[in-house]
């Protein structure tokens, strides 16, 4: 433990086969994209320690495979699945369209402002 | 990780990643509270998410012969909402025994408040109506708009044989339907 604040998370990678001839690396960064931890493992899993109720950006790499997730920490595991990330969560974040009607009347709303605050990351 | 998404005429875009967000609104002459769902979740595959809001406004029509408070009522005139475009939403309303039509849960703001588009659709089939989208704002939470749907004139209606110029038809019944 480093500290008050600080907890052991475990982030399990599901997927893939995993041993000392199939490493995973794992750059872990913090919110203001500084590296924190810089870590490989021959193991389905890596335990490390980071500070809670922050978010972090795990970069990871399996065999040419580039893998950026944004996790919360609110939670001591967290469950990566490889081969539907690979498919999925290593792409930028696309537009995502909101309709805001009126619930009276289903009539679009002609003005307004939805603000979203993020309060946990899928895994 | 905050993102504000504009919304206009009902449609905003924004790059959001994957996770659960609280979503709060910012709607002028709406109860922000009443947003739906105020928790969501965005996932892959899903890129289009639909959010409610609804308002607490009312605003009364009232319908007379002349326009004003005091005017003969008109019975059964109906309207409906709209956008600016004219395209409808919602129920018809119609007018009750006083001539008020009363649409429920429109949105009022003391500054800035939104536009209401509206529509009469019909009157009672002895008044005019005027068919074209009004549009009004609320200050307060209840307003009330006189509306005016004057009777019809008298026309008179000549029928003749049409073999036999001029000759008048003795009695007969003609039957005109509004179209």
């Amino acid at each position: 433990m480093k500290g008050d604040g600080y907890i052991n998370i475990r982030l399990n990678f599901k997927g893939i086969l995993i041993n000392k001839n199939n490493k995973v690396y794992i750059n872990i960064y913090d919110k203001n994209n500084c590296l924190v931890c810089c870590k490989e493992t021959s193991k389905p899993y890596l335990d490390v320690c980071l500070n809670k109720c922050s978010i972090y950006k795990i970069v990871i790499c399996y065999h040419g495979y580039k893998i950026v997730r944004t996790i919360y920490i609110n939670q001591c595991i967290f469950n990566i699945y490889f081969n539907y990330i690979t498919n999925t969560s290593n792409r930028k974040s696309g537009p995502i369209t909101f309709n805001l009607v009126d619930y009276n009347y289903n009539l679009p709303i002609e003005r307004g402002i939805l603000n979203f605050e993020q309060t946990s990351n899928n895994n | 990780m905050n993102k504000q998404v504009i919304i206009t005429n009902g449609v905003g875009t924004a790059d959001l990643i994957n996770g659960t967000y609280t979503v709060t609104s910012n709607t002028i002459g709406y109860d922000n509270t009443s947003i739906n769902p105020s928790s969501l979740t965005v996932v892959d595959g899903t890129n289009s998410y639909n959010l409610t809001i609804s308002a607490t406004g009312t605003l009364t029509l009232h319908v007379t012969e002349d326009g004003t408070s005091s005017g003969t009522p008109v019975v059964g005139a109906t309207f409906v909402r709209t956008d600016s475009g004219g395209t409808t939403y919602g129920s018809t309303i119609t007018t009750d025994s006083n001539g008020d039509a009363v649409f429920d849960n429109v949105p009022f703001a003391s500054t800035d408040a939104p536009l209401i588009y509206y529509k009469q659709t019909a009157s009672d089939g002895d008044h005019e109506f005027n068919s074209a989208v009004q549009n009004t704002s609320l200050t307060t939470s209840t307003s009330t708009i006189e509306v005016t749907n004057a009777p019809g004139v008298s026309r008179t209606i000549n029928l003749t044989d049409a073999n036999y110029e001029n000759l008048p038809i003795q009695a007969g019944t003609l039957t005109l339907n509004n179209n």
